[in-house]
C-alpha cells in the first residue's frame, strides 16, 4: 500500500485543521482507519488508463459543439456566458439576512473576538 | 363528492385528476389538504417521514386557493395538489434543516426556484421531509432528527438521502414529493419504497434554493406514484433559471431533436399513446454480474420481457468505466461538499456553539453540529483537494469522469435508453450498515454514473422480492432525454401494476401498523396484466 494512500495520524490532524474540525483523541484511531480504507478504495482511480489529451469534466462543458441550428446559436451563447449584466437588482433586506444570525446587533453578525 | 376517492388502494389517483377536481370545483383544496394532514397525523409517528408539518400553514394555502376559485380566478396545473418537500430545499415559512443540527432552527428568507414555480402552479406545500444529513447517505439514518422507516417494512430503511419523501409517497401521506439526487438519492429510495423517482438532466431543473452538497452533481426531481405524475411535476419545476448559472436554456423538445441522431420517427410526448416499436433498450452485461441480488435480476428480466412484448428490442452495450464510477464519485462529491459546507461556521445560519474566540467557535460548531458521515466526507474532500494531492485525486477523478461521460455518448449511438437495476439489493434492515461506510458507498454502483455524466435517469417499480420488498428498475437516457424515459416508463406502467401496489396496512384507514414485518402475499401465478390489455387493444 503506497504511503500516499494512507491517512497517518499527522495527516488526520493536518486535514482536520484545514477543515476546521476537531476530534477527541480517543476517536482519532477509528477515524484514521475508516479514512484510510476509503482512500485506498478511491485510489484505484490511479490505475485507470487515461488517453492522452483527455480533458477533465466538471459537470458542464461550456461551448459544447452542437449542430449549427438557429436554436443552438442562441443556446451556445448562453452557455459561454451565464453572467448577467452589471445592473443593480433587488436582493434580501438586512433584517431578512440577519434573521437567522445566532447573534446580531441589528447591523452585523456578532462573533467572538478573533483572539482572546 | 368527498375526499375519500383519494383512498383507492388498487387504482391510481393522479395529480392531474386531483387538480381537475379542484379546478372544476368538485372538491375543495382544503378537503384534499385535510385528507393528507389527517393521514400524516395517523401514520407519521411510526414512519417519521416529515421533519416539519404545519397544518395551519398548509390549510391557509388551500383556503386561499379555494377563495380564488370561488372568485373565478384561473388556477394552475397543480391546483390543490399537496406536495411534500425534501428538507434540503429552501421554503419560506417552514424550517429548512438539511437533516442537520447545524440548521435545526434555520428558516430560509427565500423560496427555492422550484418552490416558487410550484406555488405559481397553485400546488400546496404540505411539509418538509426527512433526509440524510446534507444529502450524504443512502438510508436516511444519518439524519439528526431520527430515522425514517420504510412503509413496506418498519424494520427496513426507506433508502436515502430522499428517504422521507419516498416513504411519504409510498404510504400516501402525500401524493407527490420533491427530492434531490447527487448520486442516486431520488432513485434509490424510489426503488426501496416501490415508487417512481426521476433525476432530470443536469441543468434542467434549477438548483437555486437547494442546499448544495455537490454542485456539479445535484439535481432536484419528483418522487411520485406514476411516470405521468412525474411528468406533471417536471413540467412545472423545470426550465432555465437566471438565478442558477448552471441552468440550461434549452426547451426539452428542441433538445431531444438536437441530441437524437437515430431516434425513431415517433412523437415521444408522453400523452400520446404510441407504441414502443423499434425502441432500442441497451443492456450492460457487467451491471448484471456485480453482486446483484438474484431476485432483482430475475424480476428485472421479466420486466424487460414486458417491454420486449411491447415492441422494444434489446441491444448489448458496454460502459467500460463502470467499475470506476463509485471511486470517482467518492472523490468528486466529497471534494465539492468540503467546499460547499465551508460556509457552515457558526456565523450566519442559526447553529453556533459557545466559544471564547472565533477559531474555536468555527471548530466547535462544525464538530458538534455535523454528524459523523458529513465530517468524514469533508475530511476526505479537504484531503483530496489539498496541495500535493489535488492532481492524484480530484484532477484524476475528473478525467475519469470525462471517460464515463464518453462511455454514455458511445452507448447512446447504439441504443435509445439503457435499462438495468436501480440498486444491488432491496431495502436493507435499519442499523445493518453502520459499521462500514464503504459498504454503503458500494451500493451506489448503478446510480452514480448518471450524476457524473449529467444524464437523466428514472427508477420505476418492477416487482417485489420474496419478503415483499419492492424492486426498482432504472432507465437512463441521453441528455434531455426525459421525454423518452417518461414515455417508456408510462407505457410500462400502462401494462403492469407494480406501481399500483400498496404496503397493505396503509391502504386500510383503520389499522395501525405493527412492528411485525408486513408481508405481501407473493403469488407465483401473479403476472402483470399486459396479456389482458394486449387482447383488448
Amino acid at each position: 500500500m503506497s504511503e500516499i494512500n494512507q491517512f497517518d495520524q499527522f495527516q488526520v490532524d493536518y486535514v482536520s485543521r484545514l477543515a476546521m474540525l476537531q476530534f477527541d483523541p480517543s476517536h482519532r484511531g477509528d477515524l484514521q482507519q475508516q479514512l484510510s480504507k476509503i482512500l485506498e478504495f478511491v485510489s484505484q482511480l490511479q490505475q485507470v488508463d487515461i488517453p492522452a489529451g483527455t480533458e477533465p469534466f466538471y459537470g458542464t462543458d461550456w461551448g459544447d459543439r452542437l449542430p449549427a441550428t438557429l436554436e443552438n446559436r442562441v443556446t451556445v451563447d448562453s452557455f459561454i456566458n451565464a453572467e448577467r449584466g452589471d445592473i443593480p437588482a433587488t436582493s434580501l433586506s438586512l433584517s431578512e439576512v440577519l434573521r437567522n444570525a445566532p447573534q446580531s446587533d441589528g447591523q452585523y453578525f456578532v462573533v467572538p473576538p478573533v483572539f482572546e | 363528492m368527498n375526499a375519500n376517492f383519494l383512498l383507492a388502494p388498487q387504482s391510481h389517483v393522479s395529480v392531474s385528476r386531483i387538480a381537475s377536481y379542484v379546478i372544476e370545483g368538485d372538491l375543495k383544496a382544503t378537503e384534499i389538504a385535510n385528507f393528507f394532514l389527517n393521514r400524516i397525523e395517523q401514520y407519521d409517528s411510526d414512519l417519521n417521514c416529515f421533519t416539519e408539518v404545519d397544518p395551519e400553514f398548509a390549510f391557509q394555502q388551500a383556503d386561499r386557493l379555494d377563495r380564488r376559485r370561488q372568485q373565478g380566478d384561473r388556477l394552475g396545473s397543480l391546483a390543490g395538489v399537496p406536495i411534500a418537500i425534501k428538507d434540503g430545499i429552501c421554503t419560506i415559512g417552514l424550517k429548512t434543516t438539511a437533516g442537520s443540527r447545524m440548521l435545526e432552527n434555520f428558516v430560509s428568507p427565500y423560496d427555492a426556484t422550484v418552490i416558487q414555480r410550484l406555488k405559481n402552479a397553485d400546488a400546496i406545500i404540505l411539509g418538509k421531509t426527512n433526509m440524510d444529513e446534507f444529502a450524504m447517505g443512502g438510508s436516511t439514518e444519518s439524519s439528526a432528527f431520527g430515522v425514517t422507516r420504510n412503509p413496506w417494512s418498519l424494520q427496513a430503511v426507506p433508502g436515502g438521502s430522499s428517504g422521507g419523501s419516498a416513504a411519504a409517497v409510498a404510504a400516501w401521506l402525500a401524493p407527490v414529493a420533491l427530492g434531490s439526487d447527487s448520486g442516486g438519492s431520488i432513485r434509490q429510495p424510489a426503488a426501496f419504497c416501490g415508487i417512481t423517482g426521476l433525476k432530470p438532466t443536469y441543468g434542467y431543473v434549477s438548483r437555486y434554493g437547494l442546499i448544495a452538497f455537490a454542485s456539479s452533481l445535484d439535481q432536484i426531481g419528483p418522487l411520485t406514484r406514476s411516470a405521468a405524475d412525474a411528468q406533471q411535476i417536471l413540467n412545472v419545476i423545470a426550465g432555465h433559471d437566471p438565478l442558477d448559472s448552471t441552468s440550461q436554456r434549452r426547451s426539452p423538445d428542441a433538445a431531444c431533436q438536437i441530441v437524437e441522431a437515430n431516434s425513431p420517427e415517433q412523437d415521444s410526448r408522453i400523452d400520446r399513446l404510441c407504441d414502443l416499436q423499434d425502441l432500442k433498450l441497451g443492456i450492460c452485461r457487467s451491471h448484471w454480474e456485480h453482486g446483484l441480488n438474484p431476485e432483482i435480476s430475475a424480476g428485472l428480466k421479466q420486466a424487460i420481457e414486458v417491454l420486449e412484448r411491447l415492441g422494444c428490442s434489446i441491444v448489448e452495450i458496454e460502459l467500460p468505466h463502470t467499475q470506476f464510477a463509485v471511486p470517482c464519485y467518492y472523490v468528486v462529491a466529497p471534494c465539492e461538499a468540503s467546499s460547499n459546507l465551508a460556509r457552515y461556521d457558526g456565523v450566519r445560519y442559526t447553529g453556533r456553539e459557545p466559544a471564547k474566540d472565533l477559531q474555536e467557535m468555527y471548530c466547535r460548531t462544525r464538530s458538534e453540529r455535523f454528524g459523523a458521515e458529513v465530517q468524514r466526507r469533508i475530511l476526505l474532500g479537504t484531503f483530496a483537494l489539498s496541495s500535493g494531492y489535488y492532481d492524484a485525486y480530484y484532477l484524476q477523478a475528473s478525467k475519469v469522469r470525462r471517460l464515463i461521460k464518453q462511455d454514455y455518448e458511445a452507448a447512446f449511438k447504439l441504443c435509445d435508453l439503457i435499462i438495468g437495476p436501480s440498486t444491488p439489493t432491496t431495502a436493507f434492515p435499519l442499523g445493518s450498515q453502520n459499521q462500514d461506510p464503504l459498504e454503503m458507498y458500494l451500493a451506489d454502483v448503478y446510480t452514480v454514473s448518471a450524476n457524473l455524466a449529467g444524464i437523466p435517469a428514472i427508477s420505476i417499480p418492477a416487482g417485489f422480492d420474496k419478503s415483499g420488498l419492492p424492486i426498482g428498475m432504472q432507465l437512463q437516457g441521453p441528455r434531455f432525454g426525459e421525454d423518452r424515459l417518461l414515455h417508456v416508463s408510462h407505457h410500462f406502467q400502462e401494462h403492469t401494476d407494480w406501481h399500483l401496489q400498496w404496503p397493505r396496512f396503509y391502504a386500510n384507514n383503520t389499522d395501525k401498523p405493527t412492528d411485525a414485518v408486513q408481508l405481501r402475499e407473493v403469488d407465483d401465478n401473479q403476472r402483470p396484466r399486459e396479456s389482458e390489455k394486449e387482447a383488448s387493444d
